[in-house]
């Protein structure tokens, strides 16, 4: 994907992106800018889709946020260690900047009350239409996991929806492995109860029968 | 990073993959248009580059913040007045005036019209802090 240099070309890679070894020992500046380029280039999407899911799907705040965290490790690069993965160091600022921006909401929301509901108002023009999930069920999803305790709600899309390993949404929300656990299960059990209908047919009509 | 696919079956049973499985597909945004990825790298530049703008506002914020802070504390007087400075409002308005020590309005209208000017607390200043004061000052 990327014409980037890798000099650690037999370290096993996930992704086509740089990890952290490389960028750590990076000192000219414009090769920092140019893989930084590709690094942006490479989770952009997925910065905005985390974003966007971990705030309850509101567009221009995921937007924001996810330009605040990629400009915060943009900063942060010259310290960045290479003692962890650029993406997991990535997904924690993003974490945190999606708190932040969830604590600063909170207190707009005290005062101007009649905000719109996050997505309540799109403008057409910077939605695209291709493969378009249906407006109603995305909405009741997102209002369930609005209503999912922050906790629960990072864990739930952390690890289920975004497929981090427990380990890596531990250290991404600053958490301890047991306790995402428990996000985890108790995230479940309430999203299958806000969303029954969603459930399999086999587990629903078990579950009736009970 | 891995393919949420593979999330999908950690510690899960069928029912709850399948559950998991329907979420992800339909809890997710619109992919970014091709002028939406343009314009996001641009703010994302934008940002980038007024970082050092917006520290130097924030230094400003603060300097200005300060500047208030003592531009208030010397109009109040309050702690700064060290310990030869005159005595208070009340005894020099009953001296002045001991008639009128009778009535709490006499005593209000005495201190309203004391002699409480700047430039009384200007002497009583120490001279580094009136020097200080007054730099900021001229900036209000």
């Amino acid at each position: 994907m990327h014409d980037l240099v890798h000099p650690f070309a037999d370290r096993p890679r996930v992704t086509g992106v740089p990890d952290g070894a490389i960028l750590a020992g990076v000192e000219v500046e414009s090769e920092l800018a140019r893989r930084f380029d590709a690094f942006v280039n490479e989770y952009r999407e997925r910065a905005v889709r985390i974003a966007w899911r971990l705030l309850g799907s509101d567009s221009a705040a995921a937007e924001d946020v996810a330009q605040e965290a990629f400009a915060r490790a943009h900063r942060g690069l010259p310290r960045f260690r290479d003692d962890a993965k650029l993406s997991t160091w990535f997904y924690r600022i993003l974490v945190n900047e999606v708190r932040r921006h969830q604590r600063w909401s909170g207190v707009r929301r005290r005062w101007h009350a009649d905000d719109p509901e996050p997505d309540a108002v799109q403008d057409p023009k910077t939605r695209g239409d291709a493969a378009r999930p249906d407006p109603a069920l995305r909405r009741r999803i997102g209002e369930a996991v609005r209503a999912l305790p922050r906790g629960q709600r990072e864990a739930f899309v952390l690890v289920h929806l975004e497929g981090l390993t427990i380990a890596e949404a531990a250290n991404a929300t600053g958490r301890a492995v047991g306790t995402m656990k428990s996000h985890l299960h108790r995230a479940l059990a309430s999203l299958r109860t806000r969303l029954a209908d969603l459930a399999p047919t086999g587990a629903r009509s078990a579950e009736e029968t009970r | 990073m891995s393919d949420p696919r593979t999330g999908l079956e950690q510690g899960l049973d069928r029912d709850d993959a399948a559950f998991v499985r329907r979420i992800e597909e339909s809890y997710r945004p619109e992919q970014l248009s091709p002028s939406r990825r343009v314009a996001f790298r641009a703010a994302l530049d934008a940002r980038i580059h007024r970082t050092p703008t917006r520290e130097l506002w924030t230094v400003l914020a603060t300097a200005s913040a300060i500047a208030l802070a003592l531009v208030l504390l010397r109009v109040s007087g309050g702690p700064i007045v060290p310990t030869g400075a005159p005595a208070p409002v009340v005894a020099h308005a009953t001296s002045r005036d001991p008639g009128a020590a009778a009535g709490d309005d006499t005593m209000l209208l005495a201190l309203a019209m004391s002699d409480d000017s700047d430039d009384e607390n200007d002497a009583s200043l120490p001279d580094d802090y009136a020097a200080i004061a007054d730099l900021f000052l001229e900036g209000v």
